[in-house]
């Protein structure tokens, strides 16, 4: 059986790195992989404590790798709409950087 | 060694996120993106969790994949002064790879019904029994509505391209 703690810091590294990349790069498809990296992270937290668990009791229901999966595919619906919103944005702003999409109509 | 594995696994991982936010090219942060898609993969299939790590690989990988052909999408658009003349047919083909993330939806909700059975036909009650009937009754079930949730994200996202697009 693999430690856990080791892949909670990694997630927690993982997280962070996506934070940065989310709040310091202007553009807009770095920020919705950055997103996907946060996302990913709290997958591979999911899936980390649901071993945690197991390993206490075998009998327990595998919740966190069910959230673990819900996550990832709630990710993946949201970055088929984000880069679609990437796309007409392009198209539309004829940028991607972030700072100059101040407005709610376009 | 297998925790080495974990250790090697762990290192590229961090060094690709690194490399996705630090990218200066949209390419390269896609690629990075596809390569931690993989590695977290390898890393959940470590963790004893083949099924999250399945769906990882293939959501990341249609992911990755999708924001591969809208980043050389993006980067022709801005070649050539962001005036593709036919841009309805590209879009359709980039929903119809995003559209495979639907398939991943249904095929967890077939999968975790139908995997257990023969181990709860065996009488194999005890103990650890996997992707069983418990996850589904209490977890899964709702998969399908995630699945056609999905689906209306694309369909719309589909709208939205073609009006803004057409």
């Amino acid at each position: 059986m693999l430690p856990v703690t080791p892949v909670i810091v990694l997630s927690a590294c993982l997280f962070v790195t996506g934070l940065i990349g989310l709040l310091t790069r202007r553009n807009l498809l770095l920020v919705v992989l950055s997103l996907q990296l946060m996302l990913g992270a709290g997958c591979l937290a999911f899936a980390a404590f649901d071993q945690a668990w197991l390993m206490t009791d075998v009998t327990r229901p595998r919740t966190g790798a069910v959230f673990g999966l819900i996550a990832t595919l709630a990710a993946a619906g949201q970055l088929g709409l984000g880069l679609a919103v990437v796309f007409v944005l392009a198209r539309a702003r004829r940028s991607l950087d972030i700072e100059a999409l101040d407005e709610l109509k376009w | 060694m297998p925790e080495v594995w974990l250790y090697l696994l762990g290192g590229l991982t961090v060094l690709s996120s690194l490399a996705l936010i630090t990218a200066r090219r949209m390419l390269t942060a896609v690629w990075a993106f596809g390569c931690v898609s993989v590695l977290l993969g390898g890393i959940l299939l470590s963790l004893s969790s083949p099924f999250l790590a399945f769906v990882e690989l293939w959501v990341g990988t249609s992911c990755f994949l999708a924001a591969l052909f809208f980043a050389r999408l993006l980067s022709g658009i801005e070649a050539r002064g962001l005036g593709p003349r036919d841009p309805g047919r590209v879009v359709i083909k980039a929903l119809g790879l995003i559209a495979s993330l639907v398939l991943a939806a249904v095929f967890i909700g077939v999968v975790a019904q139908t995997e257990p059975a023969p181990r709860i036909a065996a009488g194999d009650v005890s103990g650890r029994q996997g992707w069983g009937p418990q996850l589904f009754t209490l977890y899964v079930a709702p998969l399908p509505a995630l699945g056609l949730l999905l689906l209306g994200t694309m369909i719309g996202a589909a709208f939205l391209l073609r009006r803004r697009s057409g």
